[in-house]
């Protein structure tokens, strides 16, 4: 995502309109956690507040996080695009949200957050969507309890009643069990032939996903874009066997390369050239894009400085960008709805097909 | 006060059912979960084959448990340390052992006789690693403080184990990693009354029993068991007899450092997965293991193990993984608390 | 002493000096610095540091789940004090934009109050059952509750309350928080982190002054007292578990106030920050700057000093077992791996007294003493004032009988004495007198009222008080503190009181340090060695700062054991005068156990003769001296044909 995001900059020269671009790369996380820690995060956001010179905040990858830089931001009025964030509650009060979301996020009251990426709402449906067509009936949903794991779930289980599929359970897990083999044997007992996971790979993936296949023989599983990465896909980055692979989809807001639009293909080729990685993480294109929106709404400010970019910025119809056209509506959500489904084969993420989503699920 | 349970001499009616109680509440406290699965299983599904399931996973799961809470309970028999630092020696087992498959390059296509030379050569050398890193801790952690306060020995211990969490850390990084099933772990091998016994329950159980065996058979027969044993009564009598200390306390270090090696590979073959911060969880349930079955009974830690196992299993499996660790510390809270001289411990005085 | 009060000045000046740079810090810094963030956050966590400081540092309780107790007080922020209850509607003295948002919206100064009550609750939950256990069982039981906070933590988006009213927000985390809103000032926002800077210096100075003021008072010294030994501490009158769950309360308070803080200030509260790394984080603060040090909990200063931490109980009780040591027939492999982890005094031990022990089952059964005479018949009969009536007392510990059927009294204002070969009962005896052991059958009668198994601090604050046989005192403190202990259970400044230091602490802590002094000064200690440390007196000194502690609490009956064990003729001789002054001067009836034969028949008026847990003789130092079993007993056997 970050290369993606340095990819941009230095396509575009670092100049935005009549203005040099600085980009300031900010860690949230620490090692020992893996994961952002809240500390960090709104260290980062303050920085980026601090900086009088600072335009536009990219970030977070985690909705978690954005929970916590997104009201420091708001409050210094700070334009901040993440090319990831999917949790509903932070732009609408959409089912899915939480009571109280999303105003207790913007204590000016102001919008200042925009993303790029479709809500959950979109990607629940979607897996839900894919379900239905695969002839599933009962399905096993798991969780890994994090803002984006969780709300996935929510939404996932809301679409999947709505197209009349039989949840048996929503079972948030415990990232650090050894394994979760008796979960797994109880979806057997309870007859489950489909299976999904709504979280990221971090926590547990792997294990629970060769549980639940060496529990059900012939179980169809699926993921969201929280697994749709290397890590879990290639066994030999430590991912799930090849076996177990080949009976799961994952969906992620990242289309096929041959699905995009010329600015789009051009992305890969650039970026293979670039980074020597002909296959980048489903999320590369979006820390492309999240740059290029930025730099766009900084060359269409005309003076640069955070009320004008945050103008700019709410203000985009119809941009042209490697993820197709889109528009960025009053709550700060992208009009892009497809998600692309996936399969995994030989280790490796392999396009299957454009879904449509049946939204309002 | 400690002193106030004391069990009298003649014990009057009351006591009787206190004695009872202090005797077998705790068998009845763990029997309470299968026994009430056992009964809703009968009901709803005629049959146990679900609860069997569970107790067969618990119990490859617990002989794992089983190992390493050999390992504390050891240790806390002969210089009465909590070795912190234990699930961590675990850990690096299991690193050293998917480290080695990769040196070996041995993979799950080979044949079986390659594969079975291949894990017995890695077998000895995750015994070897852990069993000299446990006996290093010791030389640098505990030594020094043989005489210090007794916080002092767990502090350093606590410390060493975050020390190592970091080596693992650095070694294979942060998050779970998944490495080759080398033995198709959970390919059922044959099914009895409806339970699927796997190659990874056969391997967990059939090499746990035999490194138990002969763990005893050292301790109670060779000459340098008698020494632990020696010094575990009495350090100072067994110096006077000529024992020495440090070399017995060394060796009790080894002991429990090989015995986690083994189950970090057992581990790691086993549950196909493996990551930095495996040790903590398993040494903080081996103790409770080591605990549960009277700290300081090497029998008590193998049983104590199992019932881990098994309680974690129908844990996982009626109440929810993200449960279960708390239910095991509960247990862990409960036995400390009201009997930590465990099942098979000796009833001490400060248990009372 | 003017020299001394400068050097009081200057130090205060010095403190004041860097109060005021630390003060006015955040001035020289961009409001919304990376550097007042961390010193902040830093600030925070030396509240914890601090608090947890009282727990391991004072009280010596080695917790490895303080993290809990950040859990809870932030947790408590996250329901008052945010929109996460969005269904209620409750808004308490908040601001502006804490009103527009549904929930519940309590004032930060309210919901501080709260945490820390919430917290002190919480720890006394958790303290109540694990306080009794020994100190590393203590640190993994607590370890276990912070874990399964956690685990609450994580999964308390599972339990509800109520409808819409989940325990926590599990790993999707309470955000945001409140900011903080303080009377007469503007609302606090996210990117001025002065106000924020100070409100969390001040609570730190708070804690600090609560640590302060605890450490030299009646509270500071029970812990520390209790920390370095508590059998003895027990012995002096102080309540252990009691004590020790106002020290655990006390620091989980801290731990909560400075978690409320915490909260507002990261603007979350998830459950991923409650983990056990924290624990350590905040245990490493405290040891890096030296436990039981303030100022090492304080700034993370000085060197690490974990010596202050009560000695390894088991050497002592090693060699005290020596000689005796019974390899039993090993049913389980290593079963009897574990030995009983305490000295030799101490109710914890086995077997408790030392030297030639009958082997197994010599005793068992066999609890009567054949001599069942009162002491001295005719003293019985005649004066009926007996201030001690011990009646078939007896101990057995597994299967074997160190004490069996004794009768024992003591008339007031007698010295009386209580000898026998090593092993024979006699310490073991006079832990069932002061309550470190309960008889097993038996009672014991104290100034007419049954003391029968009683809390050995609530048979001390009766009036019973002993010296040890092996000097046990707190090594830590000086020789007038150690005293001032022995007034523990005269005293009545509870935990506000000492904080507070209202005027009639004052007088009392003026008043006891003064007796102190006097009683030290009685016993012949020299008044330049008052401020001492108690480990660096010489030897005799010890005994006498021992008896001086002992006579703090104004006891009627004294317990000596062997008193004079290691000293020179001269200095028993002092001691035999004291002991005469003593009952002259004060009227205190005594109990002495001794080995020095000068001693016993010098001071004794009777005596009674234990062997084997039983009584075989008694009666006046002449009597017993030609009693032909007792010279048996002492020289053995052939003794008697010589």
């Amino acid at each position: 995502m970050v290369n993606g995001m340095r990819l941009a900059l230095q396509q575009a020269d670092n100049k935005a309109g009549n203005f040099t671009i600085k980009y300031e790369s900010l860690d949230d996380s620490t090692a020992q956690a893996g994961n952002w820690t809240p500390e960090a995060t709104s260290q980062n956001a303050r920085k980026a507040c601090q900086n009088d010179k600072a335009a536009v905040y990219l970030g977070e990858f985690n909705s978690g996080a954005t929970a916590v830089s997104l009201p420091i931001l708001n409050e210094c009025g700070m334009p901040q695009i993440s090319p990831a964030n999917t949790a509903v509650g932070l732009t609408t009060d959409e089912p899915g949200a939480d009571k109280g979301e999303p105003d207790k996020y913007y204590p000016t009251g102001k919008r200042t957050y925009t993303r790029i990426v479709p809500i959950d709402t979109i990607q629940g449906a979607a897996l839900a969507t894919t379900m239905k067509e695969d002839g599933c009936t009962k399905v096993a949903m798991t969780n890994d309890k994090e803002v984006y794991g969780a709300g996935l779930s929510r939404n996932i289980q809301l679409a999947a009643e709505a197209q009349d599929l039989n949840v048996l359970f929503n079972e948030g897990i415990d990232p650090k069990a050894p394994n979760y083999r008796s979960l797994a044997s109880r979806a057997a007992g309870d007859g489950a032939d489909c299976f999904v996971y709504a979280g990221i790979t971090a926590n547990n993936a792997v294990q629970l996903y060769k549980d639940f296949a060496a529990a059900i023989d012939g179980l169809k599983m699926y993921g969201g874009d929280g697994v749709a990465e290397s890590g879990f896909a290639d066994p030999a980055e430590g991912g799930i066997p090849e076996s177990v692979g080949a009976n799961v989809k994952l969906t992620v807001a990242t289309l096929s390369p041959d699905d995009y639009p010329p600015q789009g293909q051009e992305f890969f080729g650039d970026f293979e050239e670039t980074y020597d990685e002909p296959n980048p993480d489903p999320y590369a294109i979006y820390g492309y894009e999240a740059m290029n929106l930025a730099l766009d709404a900084i060359a269409r400010s005309g003076d640069g400085s955070k009320e004008k970019v945050l103008e700019a910025l709410f203000d985009t119809k119809d941009r042209e960008s490697v993820l197709g056209t889109y528009s960025i509506d009053e709550n700060g959500d992208t009009t892009l709805t497809d998600y692309g489904l996936y399969s995994v084969d030989g280790g490796e993420l392999k396009f299957d097909k454009t879904i449509k989503a049946e939204t309002g699920g | 006060m400690e002193a106030a349970s004391i069990p009298a001499a003649r014990p009057k009616p009351l006591q009787v059912v206190q004695d009872w109680l202090s005797k077998y509440g705790l068998i009845l406290v763990l029997l309470i979960m299968p026994v009430y699965y056992g009964i809703q299983d009968l009901s709803d599904e005629g049959d146990l084959s679900r609860l069997g399931g569970n107790i067969v996973d618990g119990l490859s799961n617990g002989s794992i448990w089983a190992l390493v809470a050999i390992g504390y309970t050891l240790v806390y028999g002969i210089i009465e340390l909590i070795n912190f630092a234990h699930g961590e020696v675990f850990m690096i087992g299991s690193f050293t052992a998917a480290g080695f498959f990769g040196t070996i390059g041995l993979t799950a296509g080979m044949g079986v006789p390659g594969l079975v030379l291949g894990l017995l050569l890695t077998l000895i050398v995750c015994m070897l690693v852990s069993g000299t890193l446990n006996v290093m801790i010791e030389r640098v952690a505990y030594r020094p403080l043989r005489n210090a306060p007794v916080l002092a020995p767990l502090i350093t211990a606590v410390g060493f184990s975050f020390i190592l969490q970091n080596v693992g850390l650095l070694w294979r990084g942060g998050s779970q990693e998944g490495i080759g099933d080398l033995i198709n772990s959970q390919n059922a091998l044959f099914t009895v009354f409806g339970v699927e016994i796997t190659n990874g329950d056969l391997l967990a159980i059939g090499t746990t029993i035999p490194l138990v065996i002969l763990m005893v058979t050292f301790i109670t027969r060779s000459r340098l068991g008698k020494a632990m044993r020696a010094t575990a009564q009495d350090p100072e009598a067994a110096r006077l007899m000529g024992i020495n200390v440090d070399t017995t306390i060394s060796l009790t270090f080894l002991l429990g450092g090989m015995l986690a090696g083994a189950a970090g590979l057992i581990y790691a073959l086993y549950q196909t997965t493996i990551w930095y911060a495996q040790g903590f969880t398993a040494g903080l349930i081996a103790f409770t293991a080591a605990v549960m079955g009277g700290i300081g009974n090497i029998k008590g830690a193998v049983l104590g193990g199992l019932i881990i196992g098994i309680i974690q299993q129908i844990a996982d499996n009626r109440i929810g993984t993200e449960w279960t660790p708390a239910i095991v510390f509960a247990y862990l809270v409960l036995i400390m608390v009201f009997k930590p001289s465990g099942l098979l411990g000796e009833q001490t005085r400060e248990a009372g | 002493m003017t020299s001394a009060m400068g050097n009081r000045n200057v130090k205060i000046a010095i403190f004041l000096a860097g109060l005021f740079v630390v003060a006015i810090l955040p001035l020289f810094f961009n409001e919304s610095s990376g550097f007042i963030d961390d010193c902040t956050l830093a600030l925070a966590y030396i509240c914890m540091a601090l608090g947890l400081n009282i727990i391991v540092g004072f009280a010596g309780l080695l917790d490895l789940g303080y993290v809990a107790f950040f859990a809870i007080g932030a947790y408590t922020m996250g329901w008052f004090a945010s929109g996460f209850y969005a269904d209620a509607d409750i808004h308490l003295f908040v601001g502006e934009f804490a009103s527009s948002i549904p929930g519940i919206h309590v004032n930060f100064l309210i919901v501080l109050v709260i945490a820390a009550a919430l917290t002190t609750l919480a720890g006394i939950i958790i303290g109540l059952p694990t306080l009794r256990l020994r100190g590393d069982y203590i640190a993994i039981v607590t370890l276990a509750f912070g874990e399964i906070i956690h685990r609450i933590a994580i999964n308390g988006d599972e339990v509800k309350i109520a409808e819409g009213f989940p325990l926590t927000n599990g790993r999707q985390g309470i955000t945001p928080v409140d900011k903080i809103d303080l009377p007469f000032l503007e609302p606090f926002t996210s990117l001025n982190l002065r106000p924020w800077y100070w409100v969390a210096l001040a609570l730190a100075l708070f804690v600090l002054f609560v640590n302060f003021r605890l450490r030299d008072s009646r509270l500071g010294r029970a812990w520390i007292a209790l920390r370095e030994d508590e059998v003895a501490a027990i012995s002096m009158g102080i309540p252990a578990v009691k004590t020790k769950l106002l020290a655990y309360g006390t620091g989980a308070a801290f731990g909560g106030m400075s978690g409320a803080f915490l909260a507002s200030y990261l603007n979350t509260v998830n459950a991923d920050q409650f983990a056990f790394s924290f624990s350590i984080f905040v245990l490493a603060m405290v040891i890096l700057g030296g436990l039981g040090s303030i100022w090492g909990g304080g700034r993370g200063r000085g060197r690490a000093d974990v010596h202050q931490l009560p000695p390894h109980p088991r050497r002592a009780q090693r060699r005290a077992e020596q000689g005796r040591a019974r390899i039993r027939p090993l049913r389980a492999v290593v079963r009897h791996l574990r030995l009983p982890a305490r000295d030799h005094d101490g109710p914890q031990t086995r077997r408790p007294d030392t030297g030639a022990a009958p082997p197994d089952g010599a005793r068992t059964g066999h609890r009567r003493g054949r001599h069942r005479a009162r002491p001295g018949g005719a003293m019985t009969d005649s004066s009926p004032d007996l201030i001690l009536d011990a009646r078939d007392v007896s101990k057995v510990f597994g299967g074997l009988t160190a004490v069996g059927g004794v009768d024992f009294a003591i008339p007031r204002g007698g010295i009386v004495s209580l000898i026998g070969p090593n092993g024979a009962g006699k310490t073991t005896f006079f832990n069932m007198l002061t309550g470190l052991y309960k008889p097993t059958t038996g009672a014991i009668l104290f100034d007419g009222a049954p003391i029968t198994g009683g809390r050995p601090d609530k048979i001390m604050a009766r009036g019973i008080a002993r010296t040890f046989q092996n000097i046990r005192l707190f090594g830590t403190m000086s020789a007038r503190e150690n005293v001032m202990v022995g007034e523990h259970a005269r005293m009545r400044a509870g935990l506000f009181g000492s904080v507070l230091r209202t005027p009639r602490v004052r007088r009392e802590e003026r008043h006891v340090s003064d007796k102190a002094a006097e009683e030290l000064a009685y016993v012949g200690l020299a008044a330049n060695t008052f401020d001492q440390l108690a480990i660096n007196l010489a030897y005799g000194d010890q005994r006498r700062v021992e008896i001086a502690r002992a006579l703090a609490s104004d006891p009627k009956l004294l317990l000596l054991d062997e008193p004079t064990a290691g000293m020179n003729p001269q200095e028993s001789d002092e001691l035999t005068a004291l002991m005469h002054r003593l009952r002259d001067e004060r009227g205190l009836t005594i109990l002495l156990i001794e080995h020095d034969m000068k001693v016993v028949m010098g001071v004794s008026e009777y005596i009674t003769v234990l062997d084997h847990g039983e009584k075989i003789a008694e009666g006046l130092p002449d009597e017993v001296r030609a009693d032909n079993r007792v010279i048996e007993a002492y020289l053995g056997k052939g003794a008697m044909h010589e």
